[in-house]
């Protein structure tokens, strides 16, 4: 259990209860700073208010980072890389990690996926309820997917 | 307009493909990535594709099409597309199933709108539209 602070009240964080706490969660959509739980990346904000109950007014970003990153999840900054929506992905497309989203549908704004899920519906319903646009496809998990016959050397 | 290659993950070979964002129908915020296809004559995509973008398939001609080694029924509509800056109207197979994690952008609606160049040692492609 990880002791902390937050607007007056004192917590008892676990990772374990985190993680199954935002099993059933949307992650909303990322503005600059992400925290990644189970592969899916959430404002530290949202995260910190569904522990605690807390309205997010009631403490900062850097509050819900440092507190997530003492529970051992990785904290980030969102990649200034990124493009606008529906921009195309290019060089440098391994940074957005793609790779854990094989075999999902995400929906992607230059280099980064901003929402993935088990089919186009949800992703879909995700962008309208949040009013973003993007890319939407499911990540190619084979060769076969990719339309390629070729196989590895 | 110049476009960079999509790269894609290793269990996918990695090797980067000429992918286009197009949107279908009046739909604004979902774009679906498509294969700049010489090889392709029709336009299709996955049917999940017209659900999203109310493409109307109740009276739509149906064919059935290789893709892939594999044979999938498309119900063929006419509809707009809009990419790279560009709108036009076209027909579009809608099709199911589908093995691709992409459409395919073919020569009837898609290479008769655009002069297009591949510099595959660049990992780009460029669409100039023709205007007739």
């Amino acid at each position: 259990m990880t002791p902390a602070t937050v607007a007056g009240h004192k917590y008892e964080f676990d990772a374990a209860i985190v993680e199954a706490a935002l099993n059933r969660v949307d992650p909303e959509p990322i503005h600059e700073h992400y925290v990644v739980v189970r592969g899916r990346r959430f404002p530290p904000k949202q995260v910190l208010a569904i522990m605690t109950g807390l309205d997010r007014a009631d403490f900062t970003t850097h509050q819900a980072r440092a507190i997530l990153r003492r529970l051992g999840f990785g904290v980030h900054r969102r990649s200034q890389a990124a493009g606008g929506p529906g921009a195309p992905s290019g060089p440098g497309f391994g940074e957005s990690g793609i790779d854990e989203h094989v075999g999902r549908w995400v929906a992607q704004v230059g280099a980064e996926v901003i929402y993935a899920a088990d089919n186009p519906e949800s992703v879909t319903k995700w962008l309208r309820r949040h009013g973003k646009r993007a890319r939407v496809w499911r990540v190619p998990d084979s060769p076969g997917a990719a339309g390629s016959a070729l196989s590895s050397p | 307009m110049i476009v960079a290659y999509t790269e894609l993950p290793e269990a996918a070979g990695a090797w980067p493909r000429p992918l286009l964002d197009v949107a279908f129908g009046d739909v604004e915020d979902v774009f679906v990535p498509c294969l700049v296809d010489t090889g392709a004559v029709q336009t299709l995509v996955p049917q999940w594709v017209a659900s999203d973008c109310g493409a109307d398939l109740d009276h739509a001609r149906e064919v059935n099409f290789g893709v892939g080694g594999a044979s999938t029924r498309a119900r063929l509509a006419i509809v707009r597309l809009a990419a790279a800056g560009q709108i036009w109207e076209a027909e579009v197979g809608f099709c199911q199933p589908w093995p691709y994690s992409w459409g395919l952008l073919g020569h009837a609606s898609f290479f008769r709108y655009f002069t297009v160049t591949f510099r595959a040692a660049d990992a780009e492609f460029e669409l100039v539209p023709i205007h007739r």
